[in-house]
């Protein structure tokens, strides 16, 4: 069950649930708390510890489909990514916007930082969803 | 483990890996394409065939993978090397570093891999194929 806290300067402290599951606290109706989280390695994108994430779909080399498990409000949420790899192996994460984010998720590619035309792997993601 | 394949519209095959949350047979519906099978990750390819996850094929519910395919895209990888290393040997020798290769066994070197590419009948042999031209970078040095 969905649990909503809303801190609100006119209406005080608010309560409501539906049954997605998922904790909003919000501050005057915008929810201040995460609505996902993953981190995941290059091996077999299986998630080492997530929170409203379903799956990691490897679509191909360096390009990465995320789904979630209960459906953002709108698709216009906050996306903080990284990659995390040996530093003399930089790497940048782009989220993809000929695949724009839809509120089921969005995909994502891996580049190394000096060729932008060749996705590759990294050792571990990390994303983070603020939104409504 | 089990895992959700499928070939996605480059003709490759993706790999969806459930995180828990939902059983399979759910993910299966809400986050995969309609043709989506389930199958344990033991029988997706191992070794040097994992290596070239872009030139997997399904076929009915076996993955293995397309040579042609493979071939292709380990010719692109050795062009993409080829030309960021050929264009900088002059200003590598110039920023202090060392050429492992002279240029004309650099010029070998690559006519001899890419023949090596085009003949391999394996993703060993197309793994083995550019390892020299990789062993030339990775071992300049300051």
């Amino acid at each position: 069950m969905t649990c909503t806290i809303n801190a609100s300067t006119t209406n005080n402290l608010q309560m409501s649930s539906d049954g997605s599951g998922i904790v909003k606290l919000q501050s005057n109706g915008v929810t201040t708390n995460a609505l996902a989280w993953c981190r995941f390695g290059q091996s077999g994108v299986t998630p080492a510890s997530q929170y409203n994430v379903s799956s990691i779909t490897l679509i191909s080399t360096g390009y990465y489909s995320v789904s979630f498990t209960t459906n953002t409000t709108d698709a216009n949420y906050s996306i903080l990514l990284t990659n995390s790899d040996n530093p003399t192996l930089a790497r940048v994460c782009v989220v993809d916007s000929s695949t724009a984010p839809t509120t089921s998720g969005f995909r994502f590619y891996s580049f190394a930082s000096t060729n932008s035309t060749v996705a590759t792997v990294g050792t571990y993601f990390s994303f983070v969803i603020f939104g409504n | 483990m089990q895992v959700i394949i499928f070939t996605n519209t480059n003709g490759g095959v993706s790999v969806c890996v459930p995180t828990g949350e939902l059983d399979i047979q759910t993910v299966l519906t809400k986050d995969c394409p309609s043709g989506a099978i389930i199958v344990d990750d033991s029988t997706l390819p191992q070794g040097t065939d994992a290596q070239f996850f872009d030139s997997w094929k399904l076929n009915g519910t076996t993955v293995s993978v397309d040579i042609p395919t493979a071939i292709a895209h380990q010719t692109k990888a050795l062009n993409q090397i080829a030309y960021t290393e050929s264009s900088h040997r002059t200003s590598k020798v110039g920023a202090g570093l060392t050429n492992v290769m002279s240029d004309s066994d650099w010029a070998t070197a690559l006519t001899t891999a890419r023949a090596a590419v085009t003949a391999s009948t394996t993703t060993a042999q197309l793994v083995a194929a550019i390892a020299p031209i990789q062993s030339a970078i990775t071992g300049n040095a300051l």
